[in-house]
C-alpha cells in the first residue's frame, strides 16, 4: 500500500474554507459552452408587477459599490479577498413589487440559473462590471455577471441579460444537470 | 439525476432525498495502466455507486493517515462497467461491484495528481463523489418540452435531435479521457463519431492502440470510408508514430467533405503542438481555425460537439466552431484551468 500522505504541497486549513474547499489563487473558469457574442447589452429586471430595461448608459449612471469577498466554486476551488465593483440587486429592485420568492437569471447565450429571491436581496447580491479594477473579462462573465458571493459561484450568472422574480422555484440550467436548487457552499449543497 | 426535470424543492438542503446519492462512497484502485509519460488510468470499484454516463465526473478524495484530506474532480475515462447489472466487468475484476476508470495527468505542482499518477496502487482505499453531470454528456440527456434548459436552448433549424445528431469530439491534452468515455460508450448504432485530439507530442497521446483499433473496427463492420486506409489512426501505434502526423489536414480533408460516414462509424485525427511526428505530415504547431474547419463535421450536419481541455484551448475552439457557423447551444465545452 502507498497510502496518500499529502505530498507535494500540502494546503493549510483556513478558517475561511467552506467544508471541502481548497484554496485557488489562480480563477479557473467553468462554462457550458462558447462565450456568448453579445452585440447589444441590455438588462431586464422584471417582477409580476412591472419591469425595468437599462441600457450600458443607464446602467454605468447607477450608484457602484465596492465589493470584497471570497468566492466559492461548486468544483472545489475557493479565492479569497477577491474586489469587484458593481450595482447592488437592491437598487436594481428599487420600486419594483413582488410578493414572489425566487427567481430565474437568464444570460445571454440562453444560460440559467434559480435562486430564492431573499439571496439577491439585502445587500447580498450585485451585478458586477469590474474585476480587480478592470473591466470583467468576457470569459469570465463580462461585460457584467450577477455577483451572489453567498453562494456557490455557478449561481453568479454570466453574462447577465436579465432576473425575473417566480411565485413558485424552478430549476434554471445547471439546476437541471445534477446542481443543487440551493447551492450553499457552507451547507456543501453541491449536487441534488 | 434523479428530480431533474422536476419542480425543485427549494433549498432541500441536507433534507433533500437526492442527497444522499452525493454521499462519499469508499472505494478501492482495482489496476492502474500507464497511458503515457504523464498520465495513467485507474480503475476503481466502488460498491453503491449509480450508473455512470459518458462525459460525466466524479470527486475523489484522498485522506492522509494524519486525517489531512484532498478532494479533486476528474473525468471518467471509462463508464462501461460503471453500472452493477452489466455484464462488461473486466477480467479480474470485483465481480459486479460498479467499476469506473478515471484517466490523471500529472501536474508538478499539485498535490493530488503525483499520487494518483506515480504513487496509488491497486488495493489503496479511496473515495468517490458524483456521478456528476447532465450536459457534457453522450448520449445527451432529453429534456421535457417544458424544462427551463428546452426553452431557453433552442435547437437549430433543420438540424436532427441532439440524440441522433453526428458527433464531433475535440480534445485538448488530458481532456481526451471524457471523450474517450464517449468513445468506448457508443454502440453499433450510434450516430457517427470523429474525433480530433490536439497533443504535445506523440508521446502524449492516450489510447491510440485502442483508438486505432475501435476506427478500424468501425469501417470493417461494413460502413463506408471515403478514403480505405487513410485513418488517422492507421497504421503504428507509438511514440515515434510516423503515420499519426499525415493525418491531420489531408486526410481530414476528405472526410471532412465526404459526410456519408455511417452509424457506429468512428475516425480520428491527432495533431502535435510542440513535436511532430517525423515524416511529411502536418508540421507541429497549434491548431488554427482553418485546420479546425478541415477537420471536423462541418456545420452543416448539425453535429453535437463536444470540447474539452485546458481553457485557452477550449475558449479558442469554441469561439472558432460559432464563427465556422455551429450553433453555440450544439457546442459543449468543459474546461479546466483559468485564463
Amino acid at each position: 500500500m502507498a497510502g496518500f500522505t499529502g505530498f507535494g504541497r500540502r494546503r493549510a486549513a483556513d478558517p475561511r474554507l467552506p467544508p471541502g474547499q481548497y484554496l485557488e489563487s489562480g480563477f479557473p473558469v467553468l462554462s457550458a459552452g462558447p462565450t456568448p457574442n453579445i452585440k447589444r447589452w441590455e438588462l431586464q429586471i422584471a417582477t409580476e408587477t412591472g419591469q425595468r430595461s437599462l441600457s450600458w448608459a443607464d446602467f454605468q449612471a447607477l450608484p457602484h459599490e465596492a465589493i470584497e469577498t471570497d468566492i466559492h466554486c461548486v468544483t472545489s476551488w475557493t479565492k479569497l479577498g477577491t474586489h469587484w465593483r458593481g450595482v447592488s440587486l437592491d437598487t436594481l429592485f428599487d420600486g419594483l413589487e413582488t410578493t414572489h420568492e425566487y427567481a430565474m437569471a437568464t444570460s445571454h447565450g440562453g444560460y440559467t440559473t434559480n435562486l430564492p429571491l431573499r439571496e439577491l436581496l439585502g445587500g447580498k447580491a450585485w451585478v458586477v462590471d469590474t474585476y480587480e479594477g478592470q473591466p470583467l473579462h468576457a470569459e469570465h462573465g463580462g461585460p457584467a455577471r450577477l455577483f451572489v458571493p453567498g453562494l456557490y459561484f455557478w449561481k453568479s450568472a454570466k453574462w447577465l441579460q436579465g432576473i425575473q422574480t417566480m411565485a413558485t422555484d424552478r430549476r434554471g440550467f445547471w439546476e437541471s444537470m445534477g446542481y443543487h436548487p440551493h447551492g450553499d457552499p457552507w451547507k456543501e449543497e453541491r449536487y441534488a | 439525476m434523479s428530480g431533474a426535470e422536476s419542480a425543485a424543492d427549494p433549498a432541500g438542503g441536507a433534507a433533500d432525498p437526492a442527497g444522499a446519492a452525493f454521499a462519499w462512497l469508499p472505494a478501492t484502485i482495482v489496476s492502474t495502466v500507464v497511458r503515457s509519460p504523464g498520465g495513467r488510468s485507474l480503475t476503481l470499484a466502488v460498491p453503491g455507486l449509480r450508473p455512470a454516463r459518458a462525459g460525466q465526473h466524479v470527486d475523489l478524495r484522498l485522506t492522509a493517515d494524519d486525517g489531512y484530506t484532498a478532494v479533486r474532480s476528474y473525468s471518467l475515462s471509462d463508464v462501461r462497467a460503471s453500472g452493477a447489472e452489466t455484464d462488461a466487468v473486466p477480467a479480474g475484476g470485483a465481480g459486479r461491484v460498479p467499476q469506473v476508470e478515471v484517466t490523471v495527468e500529472r501536474l508538478d505542482d499539485g498535490e493530488v495528481s503525483p499520487y494518483l499518477v506515480d504513487a496509488a496502487e491497486p488495493g489503496d482505499p479511496i473515495e468517490v463523489r458524483g456521478p456528476i453531470g447532465g450536459w457534457f454528456v453522450w448520449p445527451p440527456t432529453e429534456f421535457e418540452s417544458d424544462s427551463a434548459v428546452h426553452a431557453v436552448l433552442p435547437e437549430p433549424e433543420g438540424a436532427t435531435p441532439p440524440t441522433s445528431a453526428p458527433v464531433q469530439l475535440i480534445g485538448g491534452g488530458s481532456g481526451v479521457a471524457p471523450l474517450m468515455a464517449m468513445v468506448r460508450a457508443r454502440g453499433r448504432g450510434a450516430p457517427p463519431m470523429r474525433l480530433l485530439a490536439s497533443v504535445r507530442d506523440p508521446g502524449s497521446r492516450w489510447f491510440v492502440a485502442e483508438l486505432d483499433e475501435a476506427a478500424r473496427a468501425s469501417s470493417a463492420d461494413g460502413v463506408p470510408d471515403a478514403v480505405p486506409g487513410a485513418h488517422g489512426t492507421d497504421g503504428t501505434d507509438g511514440p515515434d508514430g510516423a503515420d499519426g502526423g499525415d493525418a491531420a489536414g489531408t486526410v481530414g480533408t476528405v472526410l471532412g467533405s465526404d459526410g456519408g460516414r455511417g452509424p457506429g462509424s468512428l475516425s480520428v485525427d491527432w495533431v502535435y503542438s510542440r513535436v511532430a511526428p517525423e515524416g511529411p505530415g502536418r508540421p507541429a504547431g497549434r491548431l488554427t481555425r482553418d485546420e479546425l474547419e478541415r477537420l471536423v463535421l462541418p456545420a452543416s450536419e448539425h453535429p453535437l460537439v463536444y470540447v474539452c481541455g485546458a481553457n485557452s484551448f477550449v475558449a479558442a475552439v469554441a469561439g472558432w466552431l460559432v464563427e465556422l457557423g455551429h450553433a453555440p447551444t450544439r457546442v459543449r465545452t468543459e474546461r479546466f484551468g483559468g485564463v
